[in-house]
């Protein structure tokens, strides 16, 4: 019986060493990997990103990346106080010369200099200049354009017989028809600057796409006429109510729930929130083109999306220059574009998405009135600061477009102009 | 002389980490007010020039005297129309009406709950286009009545008044209620056999045994309203809604100093700047009304 009893012990003990073994190995081989942190700025990218990582992950066992996901309220101010604090995440998303984010950041020596891992033979110089620094790369680059677009509810418009406009004439005449139907034009958070920033700009490129060409060359300054002239088109629709009679008040989601619930036709946005608009509305047939010209152009406002920045102290810069190469590669990008339904800038690299193709549809590439803001301010100088403390101003009359530009246009220094 | 020193025992945990975590800070907050600095990198001493900025640039001044304007206002509503409603309240409660108890529960309960989630649901109930305020409306055909409430220039502040007053307006009354329970019963008795009616005896009898509770309330409420963040945040967004209308100093203080991916840009010296000029107005505020209101108690007699 004694003896019965010591073998089952010892079986039992050789069972429990057999367990312990196998999870030493398993604890062994998890201890082994190197551990990546990665921060994104806002829950709209967390879907790509997650399937860009776990990709990465397959074909590096030896790397573990986690992720975390902040909002756009908060995020420049945690990346700050973690840099300060030397506790940067390995790699991290930052807005690259669309901002001066980028140029604060490399000045403070945060910033890893890509240039020479990196291979971007691929990528446009367009979305090369979002990313690089006097001649050096600080970030990888997207083959994802942001632009603006013009969403409408495909049904609703087949429903009542509305076309989608050709011509500038065309969609300025859509709106009081729509409005007098009972239903908002053009569904607008009049209480966001964002989203006035992004109303503005399709306006500028339809009405007057030449300011944009030549302020783009800096040869034309901000208190143009023209720039003026498409503010007040701006401020006019929404004194005629085609953004609703309330829409000062309303906020970001206000805007696209008004528009989910079909209160409104249309609603003009960021390329990026297609995939959101579509997902969360699965029962609607969402189209989007972009505003045109008076004669018919299609003008696109592109922006090139920025990727991910390697923090110049991180403990791991091999493994993080390994994920920033691979987030570079078109096996990435395109999880990237299919993971947002997003306009893919890299002929390597085909968008998915029905709705993204319409978005893209365009036949005139004009630069971001934002971004011109940005790349010719004066030394020291922040005209977008201005920009983003009274454009909603516009509308309630506070601020006047001419007295607006005179601010800004105090602030920037154009190269082309003597 | 060992049990002379003890107390020092005692102080010192509490004095170390007050020091360490509120007074420090306070100086190194000053210190970096004289520094043009983002919050990396190298500082470049201007001595006072974030100070000009805030007084004398044109464009900053305008912002910073409608932000400060909109705070000093949000006190004066505090001060006149709260206090004396909470001290109302918490008379109703103490001479016990009909469903006192719920009636307080009632009033106290939408302090427990995070101004984060009541700056939400009043999106919720605010929105012009989805919100459930104007939704009713429309459903009851008083659509002429409908608004665009935080984007009105003539509402957004009342209202925002309104929803803070509703939140925090609870814990003044239970503060004065808590004293009133305080009171001793052989002079209400007194009152009551001396013919003094409800309002007399509230007047003359009661208000100045409050005294205590009344000049915490003011203090309080005061620093407060200087003090206004969360939910303007939440509903005004972060540049102060409509024409500033709902833009409070914190505001201010937040957007320059931290920026967010929007307001791209953060200035750590600036920022400190306007929180020292923010902490030496609730400084003067509050010494100057406990000076006040130390004379005003001393010289009627704290009962």
């Amino acid at each position: 019986m004694k003896r019965n009893i010591v073998l089952v012990v010892l079986c039992l003990f050789a069972l429990g060493q057999l367990a312990a073994n196998g999870t030493s190995e398993a604890k062994t081989t998890e201890q082994k990997k190197v551990v990546l942190t990665i921060w994104e700025h806002t829950p709209q990218f967390e879907a790509p990103l997650v399937k860009t990582l776990d990709r990465f992950m397959a074909l590096n066992p030896d790397i573990k990346v986690e992720y975390e996901i902040k909002t756009p309220d908060n995020y420049l101010s945690l990346l700050t106080t973690a840099i300060q604090a030397g506790e940067a995440p390995d790699l991290f998303w930052q807005h690259g010369t669309a901002t001066n984010d980028m140029e604060n950041l490399m000045k403070q020596g945060a910033l890893m200099d890509l240039t020479s891992y990196l291979d971007v033979k691929k990528y446009s110089a367009m979305s090369m200049g979002k990313v690089t620094y006097n001649g050096k790369i600080y970030q990888t680059p997207a083959a994802t354009i942001d632009t603006r677009a013009v969403y409408y509810n495909k049904n609703l418009f087949a429903k009542m017989g509305w076309k989608v406009p050709k011509n500038f004439a065309e969609f300025e005449a859509l709106l009081p028809v729509i409005k007098n139907a009972g239903i908002i034009p053009i569904s607008l958070a009049g209480r966001d600057g964002w989203n006035t920033l992004f109303i503005f700009e399709p306006i500028l490129a339809a009405t007057h796409p030449d300011w944009i060409q030549e302020a783009d060359k800096g040869k034309a300054k901000i208190d143009d006429p023209r720039v003026i002239d498409a503010m007040n088109k701006m401020i006019d629709w929404g004194k005629k109510g085609y953004y609703g009679s309330m829409f000062m008040g309303v906020d970001e989601a206000g805007q696209y729930l008004s528009f989910s619930k079909e209160q409104a036709a249309m609603t003009v946005a960021g390329s990026w929130t297609a995939d959101t608009l579509s997902k969360n509305n699965p029962s609607m047939s969402i189209g989007a083109f972009q505003m045109p010209t008076a004669d018919g152009r299609k003008p696109i406002v592109l922006t090139y999306a920025a990727g991910f920045s390697v923090y110049s102290k991180t403990a791991h810069p091999k493994e993080a220059v390994r994920l920033a190469k691979y987030l570079t590669t078109v096996e990435s990008q395109q999880i990237w574009v299919n993971g947002l339904g997003a306009i893919s800038g890299l002929k390597e690299v085909k968008s998915g998405s029905e709705l993204a193709n319409e978005i893209a549809d365009a036949n005139l590439e004009l630069e971001s009135f934002y971004n011109i803001m940005v790349r010719y301010h004066s030394p020291d100088q922040s005209p977008t600061k201005i920009w983003e403390e009274d454009d909603t101003k516009l509308f309630s009359g506070a601020v006047d477009p001419k007295g607006l530009v005179s601010s800004i246009d105090a602030l920037m220094t154009y190269p082309g102009i003597k | 002389m060992r049990k002379r020193k003890s107390y020092i025992g005692f102080i010192a945990p509490g004095f170390c980490l007050y020091t360490l975590f509120m007074i420090v800070p306070l100086f190194v907050a000053v210190y970096y007010s004289f520094f043009s600095w983002s919050g990396m990198g190298e500082k470049v001493f201007i001595g006072l020039g974030n100070f000009r900025r805030i007084f004398l640039d044109p464009r900053m001044a305008s912002i910073f005297r409608n932000a400060l304007g909109n705070n000093f206002s949000y006190m004066l509503v505090a001060l006149f129309v709260f206090i004396p409603l909470q001290i109302l309240l918490a008379y109703l409660i103490h001479i016990k009406i009909v469903g006192g108890r719920a009636f307080k529960l009632f009033i106290f309960l939408p302090y427990v709950i995070s101004p984060s989630i009541i700056g939400f649901f009043s999106l919720l109930v605010f929105n012009p286009n989805i919100g459930l305020l104007n939704a009713t409306l429309q459903s009851v055909h008083l659509s002429q009545f409908a608004g665009s409430w935080f984007g009105d220039v003539g509402k957004a502040f009342p209202l925002l008044v309104g929803i803070i007053g509703w939140q925090g307006i609870g814990v003044g009354m239970v503060i004065i209620l808590a004293n009133m329970t305080d009171i001793p019963g052989e002079v209400i008795e007194a009152s009551v056999i001396d013919g003094a009616g409800l309002w007399k005896r509230f007047w003359f009898v009661e208000l100045p045994f409050l005294k205590p509770s009344i000049v915490n309330v003011i203090v309080l409420s005061s620093i407060f309203a200087l003090t206004q963040f969360d939910i303007p945040f939440i509903v005004g967004g972060l540049n102060g809604g409509i024409n500033g209308r709902l833009d409070f100093l914190n505001l201010v203080f937040f957007r320059y100093t931290f920026g967010d991916s929007y307001n791209g840009e953060t200035a750590m010296g600036f920022g400190a700047s306007i929180s020292v000029v923010l902490f030496l107005i609730i400084f003067v505020i509050a010494m100057a009304q406990n000076l006040v209101m130390k004379r005003f108690v001393e010289k009627d007699g704290n009962p």
